[in-house]
């Protein structure tokens, strides 16, 4: 049997994702870290895995150069792929979060007439405001977002947030939730149909494991 | 600023130049297919590439609104190339056909333009062979078009490949039982679409807990797999449409599993994908190694009244290049010449090369005057299998995959290429 390819994101859900494999016996997925090599064949478990950047996790599962992925809602959503997503994991929780520096957050920031947002979510951030009848100016980043404002870049950001730390570290106070999110396991369309079988199992192994917050329903 | 002029060979993205051994396959494919299609009683329709853009929309609907390419026509008409070809069926049907004796069957090869991102062998322009057949509102009517498609993957050379098949009367049973509103209908559709179990169970709340219609929603996405799928989805609900769906299945696995062709249809009740117009089966066809779907075809029946009387009709589009790309490589041998013939042999027996070509063979004719040593040369570059030299009475003298032979006309002629 050909195995099954995964797509794992590198950064900050790396770890959980990589724990999750190993608990379904996969004992290479745990060097992914430390080696250099991007791609790791583990046939005992019946995985391949790729390590990719968050944001290209849905793309590599939705042309199914990947029949599996692990990646945040917030990427999902912003990247708009189709792919399946039958399972939340339950780490990796975070917020997309619309934040300002203070003086601004204390004022009624929407009657501006065009506000700059900085993020690495352009097309979550235009929804998000366009929706709301605010006209703004986005600034597409690929990171440290959250200095945007102070080197007076952006009026406004657009970031996740986990412990809000960071956004009070820039001088940065948090006005409203875009989204909430959490890992996912994805999977390719036609992977699901034509291994239809085998992917249903990794579901149900993955709910089977002990300790694990994942929801289908 | 210099305005410059893009280079001669400059393309726009989303469009390829398709020749040689590329345009062969695709070519070679297609006239598979007619064939096919023509043998099974379908007869070609041809629709124009762009049309009044309203026109389209009523019906191919909101959902391929965004891919729709757009023009202005000088008296400031907006036109559309078409982005699918069964609601041009629908169309001529509705307003041109509606006393023609039914059934009707028609197939096409077209292309057709979406504005999305070219993926997985498919471009903004790309090709579609699909039928449609009009004015049956059975499963006998269903089987066949799923028959044809099976039989249409088969001829293509492709031997593992499978359609997955569902009922959108089964949703919309379960939805109506449970007294979703059209925008929440909306959203569990969606939910279900991406398969997000969690995500379709936040839209329909606690409600889940007690109520069958929702349990047997959220159950769905589990209902894939063979003809015993159809029994357990049976039990979901006693509703009458929800029962006429998963009859209609049923009788449509009849079909297939008499002419022994059912290992290539799975049920898949948890898929509510497809057009908008689609209103009972709806498939798709998939083959290992591609992540995207080969086909997708589905039963309409009420597209043809947004034209004109109500006629039952179900189709499907195969998707040329995406069925190209699920085959193994190119075959050069398709843009090839069996023979190639010198110059003065062409001269002296034409009769003899007619007769050739009329058994099948490509023949092509020198028309620049070679040498035996150049003709020799382009043969072994193009691997042409047969090369004729020179001739003497009734006999040829060929240089046969590399070795000298004399051989009769006639011989070749009754041999196959």
């Amino acid at each position: 049997m050909s195995l099954l390819w995964v797509a794992l994101p590198k950064g900050r859900l790396f770890e959980p994702a990589a724990a999750l494999f190993s608990r379904l016996g996969s004992r290479v997925v745990g060097e992914l870290a430390t080696s250099r090599r991007l791609l790791h064949e583990d046939p005992d478990a019946g995985f391949g895995f790729v390590l990719v950047k968050p944001m290209d996790v849905p793309i590599y599962v939705e042309y199914g150069a990947a029949d599996l992925g692990i990646v945040g809602q917030d990427a999902l959503r912003e990247l708009g792929r189709d792919v399946y997503e039958p399972l939340r994991l339950g780490f990796g929780r975070c917020r997309l979060v619309v934040a300002a520096p203070a003086s601004l957050a204390a004022e009624d920031w929407s009657r501006r007439p065009t506000l700059r947002v900085a993020t690495r979510y352009p097309r979550l951030a235009r929804q998000h405001f366009l929706a709301r009848g605010l006209s703004v100016e986005i600034v597409a980043l690929a990171g440290s977002v959250e200095l945007a404002p102070r080197a007076g870049l952006a009026d406004l950001i657009v970031d996740v947030a986990d412990s809000g730390r960071t956004l009070a570290a820039n001088g940065l106070r948090e006005i409203e939730t875009i989204l909430t999110s959490q890992a996912c396991l994805i999977v390719n369309r036609a992977s699901h149909k034509v291994r239809f079988a085998e992917i249903t199992n990794v579901l149900r192994r993955i709910q089977e494991l002990p300790d694990t917050e994942t929801t289908t329903d | 600023m210099t305005a410059h002029r893009p280079f001669v060979g400059a393309l726009p993205y989303g469009v390829r130049d398709l020749f040689l051994e590329e345009a062969a396959r695709l070519t070679s494919l297609e006239d598979i297919w007619r064939r096919l299609f023509q043998a099974w009683g379908y007869s070609p329709i041809v629709p124009p590439t762009y049309e009044h853009y309203e026109v389209l929309l009523l019906g191919s609907g909101v959902e391929l609104e965004e891919q729709v390419f757009r023009v202005l026509d000088r008296e400031g008409s907006i036109l559309a190339l078409r982005s699918d070809l069964t609601t041009q069926v629908a169309r001529i049907v509705g307003t041109k056909l509606h006393n023609h004796p039914l059934p009707l069957r028609f197939y096409y090869l077209a292309n057709v333009f979406r504005y999305e991102e070219p993926q997985a062998g498919r471009q903004r322009e790309f090709r579609q062979a699909g039928v449609e057949l009009i004015g049956a509102p059975g499963a006998e009517a269903d089987a066949e078009v799923l028959l044809l498609t099976i039989e249409a993957l088969r001829r293509a050379g492709l031997r593992e490949f499978q359609l997955n098949v569902g009922h959108l009367g089964l949703f919309h049973a379960l939805a109506s039982e449970a007294g979703l509103g059209p925008s929440e209908a909306e959203a569990v559709r969606a939910c279900l679409n991406r398969k997000d179990v969690p995500g379709l169970a936040e839209v329909l709340g606690r409600r889940a807990e007690n109520g069958a219609p929702y349990r047997a929603l959220l159950t769905l996405p589990e209902l894939c797999g063979g003809p015993e799928i159809l029994d357990r989805a049976a039990s979901l609900s006693s509703h009458p449409s929800a029962r006429a769906s998963i009859e209609r299945l049923r009788a449509i696995h009849q079909v297939l599993a008499s002419r022994d062709l059912a290992g290539h249809v799975i049920f898949d009740l948890g898929e509510t994908r497809g057009m908008g117009y689609y209103t009972g089966i709806a498939f798709e066809g998939f083959a290992p190694r591609l992540g995207f779907p080969i086909c997708s075809g589905g039963r309409y029946d009420e597209l043809i009244a947004r034209y004109g009387p109500s006629r039952p009709a179900v189709g499907v589009a195969l998707l040329t290049e995406r069925v190209l790309l699920a085959l193994d490589g190119a075959d050069a041998s398709l843009s090839r010449p069996d023979l190639l013939v010198a110059a003065p042999v062409a001269r002296a027996c034409w009769p003899e090369l007619e007769r050739l070509r009329d058994a099948g063979w490509r023949v092509e004719v020198d028309v620049l005057d070679m040498s035996e040593e150049d003709l020799r040369h382009l043969a072994a570059e193009r691997s042409i299998p047969y090369l004729a030299l020179s001739a003497e009475g009734e006999r040829v003298r060929l240089l046969r995959r590399g070795v000298e032979c004399w051989l009769p006309w006639q011989a070749l002629a009754e041999g196959r290429p």
